[in-house]
């Protein structure tokens, strides 16, 4: 493991320019002193992991990473719910479940590709289910069979998640757009 | 435009372990006497070097074993720097203080 580590540390020195890639060169000249296999690892551990964390900020950028993060959060959400769903013994839950999960997939594209993009959907989906709701609330519906409070309840519930994911998204543009301190 | 952030308590346990060593301490010791992880240390460390807080020496004698490694010591520019953080942050250093 220590050897993997220690390839790890050598190959993000080089993913760096040279005047921030010094420190990982100094911790893996100290590396050689440590006593004990544990502390030795923790050392190693710690150090690679900051470096990686380095390499991925300076080559790939805080937007990206960040978008990729962000993207994979909601897609392995999607697989979440898409496991959970044909366990609903609700029929009309469950059908709820399978209409929201495409848009959550979509914004968990969306978020990997084009951030842009993925604030248009987010915005669409919450003047939808906004709409939706402002209508499913008129007195016509409430007079009617269907389970209306829930589809409002639930509509409402995700317009909120969008609208959190909306708020990722942008502060993503803002940390990819601001200059490093 | 260029923000000047308010340095973190992690840097202030790093500034106040080297001003009680005037001869330097090297990465592992530092971490010891400080309690952070060397990922979150060593970073602080460039950083501080790059403003010219800190300096860097190669470690010499003829009892080393291993290889050479660096030695910190606070220069005197940090010096002043960590008087004025401490007269300017009473609580943040006490906080630093505290964890040491």
């Amino acid at each position: 493991m220590s050897s993997l580590l220690n390839s790890l540390l050598w190959w993000a020195e080089r993913q760096l320019p040279e005047g921030q890639s010094e420190w990982i060169s100094d911790l893996r000249y100290e590396v050689g002193h440590i006593q004990g296999a544990f502390p030795r690892q923790r050392f190693l551990w710690s150090g690679a992991l900051a470096a990686l964390g380095q390499v991925l900020r300076i080559r790939v950028g805080v937007q990206r990473v960040g978008q990729g993060l962000l993207g994979l959060a909601v897609l392995s959400f999607c697989l979440g719910g898409l496991y959970m769903a044909p366990s609903i013994e609700n029929s009309v839950v469950r059908t709820s479940f399978y209409w929201v999960l495409p848009l959550y997939a979509m914004m968990g594209v969306l978020a990997i590709l084009n951030l842009k993009l993925m604030k248009r959907f987010a915005r669409c989906c919450i003047a939808g289910l906004g709409l939706f709701w402002i209508i499913s609330g008129m007195e016509v519906f409430s007079s009617m069979d269907g389970p209306v409070y829930f589809f409002r309840a639930f509509a409402a519930e995700v317009a909120m998640i969008m609208a959190g994911l909306f708020i990722a998204a942008s502060y993503l543009g803002w940390a990819g757009n601001a200059e490093p301190a | 435009m260029t923000r000047t952030r308010k340095p973190s308590s992690s840097t202030l346990k790093i500034l106040d372990c080297l001003s009680g060593s005037p001869s330097g301490l090297h990465g592992y010791a530092l971490m010891k006497a400080s309690g952070l992880a060397s990922g979150t240390l060593y970073p602080i460390l460039a950083r501080l070097s790059e403003r010219g807080w800190l300096g860097k020496t190669w470690e010499t004698g003829e009892d080393i074993s291993g290889p050479s490694r660096r030695i910190y010591t606070l220069t005197p520019v940090g010096r002043a720097q960590l008087k004025d953080l401490m007269e300017n942050n009473p609580l943040q250093s006490s906080k630093a203080r505290a964890a040491l």
